[in-house]
């Protein structure tokens, strides 16, 4: 039952985002339509008069139309019908007896001014109800734009990677130049959080435009008039949410590309904002959801790893060499006694990395209180381990003589415990957890051994440019 | 509505173009009809009845309507195969068909 509630699951979600895709599709192309990007229905407007000379029908409609300022279509419609009316009056005023120039000249006048007309007819079509629908129609169209652009953003930052790659490789093989390796030290963390600086900056630039074309169609205005609205609200929405509110694996060159993403999604407004949206097929966005969401989610269901817990490390002495005397030296027998603190465990999740150090049982009667009796300003300390890339050694980093990180050990019954923020660091690599404390002498001493792992950065733009370290 | 108030709170010249035009169509009984059919309708059986100053409201006026939700518009094709503009009152549930003797 849980693997068919599993599959419900994934049916339903696929199929809601590609139903709401097909559907912006849909508008966006209707819009387009009428902008002038696909074919239209409407009959060619009154043909030229014979002889080559300036048909007054032609003229009166060009006169009017500038001042028209309504989509292509709209303009279309329009004059075709005008040219209808006054074929239809200038044959009425015909047959009641006046000559042809007579009957044009009056079938003109009773339309008015052609200036005064089209201001008129602009001001008919560029309703309220139908402004309110551009807005509606255009925050629909950029909510599905952006998923369709991050999906396509997705790809181009793959293929630029790849390209990457390849070019590296061909460097390194042909010329000898060898480009420093982004993957490695920080397990890949820079290199995923430049591939989502692009997806979002591909996805905002094209949430972006199909706002304004879909909106330029629904409210009958054209889109350079609508641009600058939904630039500054771009500017404005997007620099908020990718300054403060967006949380994600970051790097200096995807902090780079997420501060130039309010400028790209604006520029995306305006730059040649004439010009159509390249046209996405229904059958595409399915194939690309099945092709892409599918095999993520299935993939995500298979290596998932549930919340974060806490795992037991080993109690024993560390064999290897740690360069523990790096920290600190190891706290005196007649001080703590050896084994009086084993390590509990520690996991990590979004929120931190949570520390707890436990109590051995067989010191029944004692408290971790009264063990640490003799000591004072007891903390977790995170130093920088030596990378996975060098099989020979492990342990703490030898070159760094203060710890990334230091935190105050809390005693909670027969734990002592501490939350280690190391994904507000802009630090990624390997990490090892050890517990300190100042002895009766006055100096630091290290009283237990735990663990390491390995840590990446994970908040916003601004946390990144703003963490001590 | 767009401009159909005068500066004193009364009626403007479109507005009372827009209450003619949905006079002419309601007279119609839901068929369609294109905007010379419309204008004939308002000015009687010739179109030397109206006056210039009533003929320029009227596209401004129907498409005003259209643009409220008051008429549809489709073009179709007449008998000799041109296509035509035509309006009708739009009705709360949707009809299917329209009734053009074109």
């Amino acid at each position: 039952m849980d693997a068919l509630s599993g599959w419900l699951t994934i049916i339903l979600y696929v199929g809601g985002i590609g139903g709401f895709l097909i559907a912006t599709v849909a508008l966006v192309r209707r819009s387009e339509r009428r902008l002038g990007g696909g074919r239209s229905n409407v009959s060619p407007a009154a043909p030229a008069a014979p002889g080559g000379s300036p048909d007054p029908i032609t003229t009166y409609l060009d006169q009017m139309t500038p001042e028209l300022m309504l989509p292509a279509e709209d303009v279309a419609e329009v004059r075709a019908e005008l040219a209808d009316h006054l074929g239809d009056s200038i044959a009425n005023l015909e047959a009641e007896g006046l000559e042809r120039e007579d009957a044009v000249r009056e079938a003109l006048g009773r339309l008015g001014p052609p200036r005064e007309l089209g201001r008129q007819l602009r001001i008919a079509h560029q309703s309220t109800r139908r402004l309110l629908a551009g807005v509606g129609g255009g925050i629909f169209a950029a909510g599905g734009g952006f998923v369709l652009g991050y999906l396509g953003g997705t790809a181009v930052g793959l293929l630029l990677m790849l390209a990457t790659v390849a070019g590296a490789t061909a460097l390194s093989t042909v010329v000898g130049l060898h480009l420093p390796d982004m993957t490695s030290g920080d397990g890949g963390s820079t290199a995923n959080s430049i591939l989502l600086a692009i997806a979002i900056a591909v996805a905002a630039a094209a949430a972006t435009r199909y706002a304004v074309r879909t909106s330029a169609g629904l409210s009958r205005r054209s889109p350079g008039s609508v641009a600058v609205f939904w630039a500054v609200a771009a500017v404005l929405g997007f620099g908020w949410w990718f300054l403060f509110a967006y949380r994600g694996p970051q790097s200096w060159p995807s902090v780079a590309i997420e501060l130039c993403i309010p400028l790209i999604a604006a520029a995306a407004a305006i730059v040649r904002v004439e010009r159509p949206m390249p046209h996405v097929g229904r059958w595409a966005i399915v194939v690309l959801l099945v092709g892409a969401i599918v095999p993520m989610v299935l993939l995500l269901g298979v290596t998932s790893s549930g919340p974060a817990s806490m795992t037991t490390i080993s109690q024993s002495g560390p064999e290897p060499d740690l360069h523990l005397a790096t920290v600190a030296p190891m706290a005196p027998a007649a001080w703590l006694p050896d084994g009086a603190i084993i390590g509990g465990g520690w996991g990590s999740d979004a929120s931190g990395t949570r520390v707890a150090f436990d109590l051995n049982p067989s010191l029944s009667g004692l408290t971790m209180g009264s063990v640490l009796a003799n000591w004072r300003d007891i903390r977790f300390e995170a130093w920088r381990a030596l990378p996975d890339s060098d099989p020979g050694s492990t342990g703490i980093d030898p070159q760094y003589t203060t710890p990334l990180l230091a935190q105050p050990a809390v005693i909670s019954g027969d734990s002592l415990q501490a939350v280690l923020h190391l994904e507000r660091m802009r630090y990624s690599g390997m990490w090892w957890v050890v517990l300190t404390g100042i002895g009766p002498d006055g100096g630091r001493y290290l009283l237990q051994v735990g663990g390491g792992g390995n840590t990446s950065f994970n908040g916003s733009v601004w946390d990144w440019l703003t963490t001590a370290q | 509505m767009n401009g159909t108030k005068g500066p004193n709170g009364g009626a403007t010249a479109l507005a009372v173009e827009r209450r003619r035009v949905l006079d002419a169509l309601r007279a119609g009984r839901g068929e369609a009809l294109t905007g010379p059919a419309i204008n004939l309708r308002i000015g009687g059986s010739s179109t030397t009845h109206l006056t210039t100053a009533d003929e320029h409201l009227l596209y401004p006026a129907l498409h005003s309507l259209e643009a409220d939700w008051r008429l549809e518009a489709m073009w179709l094709a007449d008998a000799g195969g041109r296509r035509r503009r035509v309006y009708r009152r739009r009705r709360l549930l949707a009809r299917s068909g329209w009734i053009w003797h074109g």
